[in-house]
């Protein structure tokens, strides 16, 4: 019998053996398909410099659907970034709205633009872009909730020729330009949609890469446009992304050879990266204005109190809470602006003064009082929640923290009045308009803080309609000063580095601000 | 047995009734809204209500809900929320990566436990059976994701012998089955060792040894056969469960199964594609346990007898 049993043993180890022997002795798996290869140089005239055939990205966050108009999702519009275009984008070097697929615009009136497209644009499929393309995405637009607002802007569409077009809009808007930079508004093929079915239609674009497949949860991999008339016809044959979920995972794939960069590194990992030999830590100021805030119209709590909201702004140390949020990788905000911005002004803000707000709090008798505070339970707003309470506890004031799901926090902050404060962040579209509207304008649909103020209402209109670039500039800088430090519906903390993983000789990795990363240009020399 | 089968078959209607209905309110009861989740950030309340109204999401909710199931009748599980694409779709995708890791844990389980099990329970109170229970308290005490990391760190990062992710090729099922599997080993060996202590005390087996029959054929031809009962119980649930998708599996070994796939939609409150998939899961859980109830049937001739009545 014990000799049944040992065998059985011996066999078991014989199997894993067997296992482990037939692996690769090189194991870095063909993520995508199998006969594609791992460091194969590319066939390069003699004497030419030689580039990894194959890039592979990690992103944490799952791609769904290469339809431009079907997500806003920047895990889906970081891909279709690569395969398809827009009429303008932000020229990341600038911080410039510049035309992508359009060569030029004239605005006519706030409420009539002039567009022209750039000549011989070839789609994946081998047709040129045309006005057409331009009037079809957007007659496909008006049905998808994620760009019909856009297109309702439009009054009326006229095409003058197969590369000019002219919009007249239902209101004047001085950053009209601006509109064709939404990523739900790709330009898509009208011939490819009276050809194809729809689901290979989508995937035609104007990009330097081509979709080649997708396989749900696991990848999707891109090819390179050879025929590409737009950009460069990239030195990378192959993109793809790979999804993996777990920080450490990426990590390991990345240090293992098996990916070459991966986005959304965990903190605990930066020094490592930044510090390893082979390994590189990309960073970029993001666009996401991190802040503490006030409900203004929960009248029963001392919140709404602007002085209240005074001695809070002089009460934060926000280099601690960057320190301890995001390990110093954020940078400061004295403005409730972004930096990045057009139109931003470097105002003074409110500096952190322990003594002033000390006296502030207690001309007000706010010691001992407690006051509730939500918001997600992301790790960094954890951790500001966490900071701010203790900063808070030295005032003697007690904050108490209620952590819960982003979904359950907007439902709370879009439903709940009795909120007093609560702890978010707002990244903002790319002109100065988008950052007041929304969050800011009493009719916007994210002002949680519930600012009902008419001047300000008239100051973010009036910004909004105004040709003269010098009387805007002062428009928003009022703006800024007011919110900023005299009614305070946010204390504005910092905006958070954004994060990349590489290996050292990948490059065309950019980080945006606006979390649509672009991979165009991805690629690594090996010889 | 046909009726038996058909019997079965026509139980699992209501419980799938009930499923799909805890689940349908209790993911509307849930703090939090797709709509709001997935409209840009600049969406205005308009646009927002329009979201809405485009994803079937107006009404009230017995409203959706009769709409839901007048559809689920017909076989349709509606349209992913996030995905815009039909759910059944979107679950069969995910399902086969889901069935692979399932089966190819459930062998790594039974490669582990059955020997083990058996082991011990022939050397009873050696130190033999010691270590066997050592292993599978092991197995079953460890946490799946910890043990997960651990493998990938050795075996991929250090030894480079698998990959760390995904699911490309033989190799990369192999470091999650061994994780999956061996907290079901864990179990498994448990209920094989206590099962085959019952079974191989009873006089039946002594006559057997006593005709000089071999101790190989007195254990594997009558007493794990004997045995096999309560085994098949676990496997069978072991089994379902493993269908229903390990997350913490999924998630630390970036394998594209059900598991992460109905996280995902809880998190992001699709309530079509969160239903969708538990209802998937409670078919097939059910479908794995009436095998299980057949395969009673031919271990075990006295409860085939049953059936037929």
């Amino acid at each position: 019998m014990k000799n049944v049993n040992i065998r059985i043993l011996i066999c078991l180890l014989l199997v894993i053996v067997l296992f482990a022997g037939c692996t690769d002795a090189n194991n870095k798996p063909a993520d995508a398909d199998p006969k594609q290869g791992t460091e194969t140089p590319q066939e390069q005239p003699s004497g030419g410099t030689q580039y990894k055939k194959e890039i592979i990205i990690a992103m944490a966050d799952e791609f769904t659907t290469i339809d431009p108009m079907e997500t806003t999702a920047e895990s889906n519009q970081i891909v279709q970034d690569c395969t398809h275009d827009l009429l303008t984008d932000t020229n990341l070097a600038t911080m410039q709205n510049e035309g992508e697929l359009v060569e030029s615009w004239e605005m006519v009136a706030p409420d009539h633009w002039k567009f022209k497209l750039k000549e011989n644009v070839k789609f994946h499929d081998g047709t040129i872009l045309d006005v057409d393309d331009v009037i079809f995405t957007f007659e496909r637009g008006e049905q998808k909730s994620t760009t019909s607002a856009y297109i309702a802007k439009i009054k009326e569409f006229i095409k003058i020729d197969d590369l000019n077009f002219e919009v007249k809009l239902n209101n004047g808007d001085v950053d009209f330009n601006y509109v064709f930079a939404a990523n739900s508004l790709a330009i898509l093929s009208k011939e490819a949609f009276e050809s194809m079915p729809e689901e290979e239609a989508v995937k035609i674009g104007t990009g330097p890469w081509k979709f080649e497949k997708f396989v749900p949860g696991d990848y999707v991999s891109l090819v390179r446009f050879e025929e590409c008339t737009l950009y460069d016809v990239p030195n990378t044959e192959r993109l793809v992304f790979r999804m993996i979920p777990e920080a450490s995972s990426r990590m390991i794939a990345l240090e293992n050879g098996e990916v070459d960069a991966i986005m959304s590194p965990s903190a605990t990992d930066y020094n490592r990266l930044a510090e390893s030999s082979n390994l590189k830590l990309i960073t970029e100021t993001g666009r996401g204005q991190h802040y503490i805030a006030f409900n203004l119209s929960n009248t029963d709590s001392i919140v709404s109190n602007p002085e209240f909201r005074e001695a809070v702004a002089y009460a934060i140390n926000k280099e601690e809470m960057v320190m301890a949020a995001w390990d110093g990788y954020a940078q400061v905000s004295t403005s409730i602006m972004c930096r990045d911005m057009e139109y931003y002004a470097d105002i003074d803000g409110i500096p952190y003064d322990a003594e002033k707000a000390k006296d502030m709090f207690k001309e007000l008798n706010a010691e001992g009082l407690t006051i509730n505070l939500i918001t997600s339970d992301a790790a960094h707003r954890v951790k500001m929640a966490e900071n701010f309470q203790a900063q808070m506890s030295k005032y003697g004031i007690n904050i108490k923290v209620e952590f819960m799901q982003q979904a359950a926090l907007t439902e709370r902050l879009e439903s709940d009045k009795s909120v007093e404060m609560f702890a978010l962040s707002w990244t903002p579209g790319k002109n100065a308009d988008y950052m007041f509207r929304n969050p800011i304008h009493s009719a916007g649909g994210r002002n949680y803080a519930y600012i009902n103020d008419p001047e300000i209402d008239a100051l973010i209109d009036a910004a909004a309609g105004e040709v003269d670039k010098a009387k805007r500039a002062d428009m928003y800088e009022e703006l800024q000063v007011r919110l900023t430090t005299e009614i305070i519906p946010w204390v504005p903390i910092a905006q958070a580095t954004l994060t990349m993983g590489a290996d050292n000789d990948v490059t065309g990795l950019v980080l945006h601000p606006g979390l649509v990363h672009q991979f165009k240009t991805a690629q690594k020399i090996i010889n | 047995m046909i009726r038996y089968i058909l019997k079965r078959f026509l139980m699992m209607l209501p419980v799938l009734l009930a499923v799909s209905f805890v689940v349908y309110f209790l993911m509307d009861l849930a703090p939090g809204d797709i709509v709001s989740m997935m409209a840009p950030q600049d969406a205005t309340e308009a646009e927002i209500e329009m979201m809405r109204e485009e994803m079937g999401l107006g009404g009230t909710l017995p409203q959706r809900y009769l709409r839901y199931m007048v559809n689920l009748l017909k076989g349709d599980l509606g349209d992913s929320l996030s995905m815009k694409r039909p759910v059944k779709d979107v679950f069969f995708e995910r399902f086969p990566a889901t069935l692979k890791l399932a089966f190819a844990s459930i062998i790594v389980a039974m490669i582990i436990s059955i020997p083990l099990g058996i082991a011990a329970a022939t050397n009873h109170r050696s130190w033999l059976d010691g270590a066997s229970m050592i292993t599978a308290m092991l197995g079953l005490s460890m946490p799946s994701f910890w043990l997960g990391l651990l493998l990938i760190i050795l075996f991929s990062l250090k030894l480079g012998w698998f990959p760390s992710g995904g699911s490309s090729g033989i190799t990369s099922i192999i470091l999650p089955a061994i994780t999956l599997g061996a907290g079901q080993a864990g179990n498994l060996t448990r209920i094989t060792r206590s099962s085959m202590l019952e079974v191989i005390r009873q006089d039946y087996l002594r006559t057997a040894r006593a005709k000089g029959v071999s101790e190989n054929k007195v254990i594997y031809k009558h007493a794990l056969k004997n045995a096999l009962i309560p085994i098949i119980t676990i496997f069978g649930s072991t089994l379902g469960n493993a269908l229903g998708g390990a997350v913490a599996i999924e998630t630390v070994f970036s394998w594209p199964g059900v598991g992460r796939l109905t996280v995902s939609a809880i998190n992001t409150r699709d309530m079509t594609l969160a239903t969708g998939c538990i209802i998937m899961f409670t078919i097939f859980l059910t479908l794995t346990m009436l095998i299980v109830d057949i395969a009673y049937a031919y271990a075990d001739p006295r409860i085939k007898a049953q059936y037929s009545k």
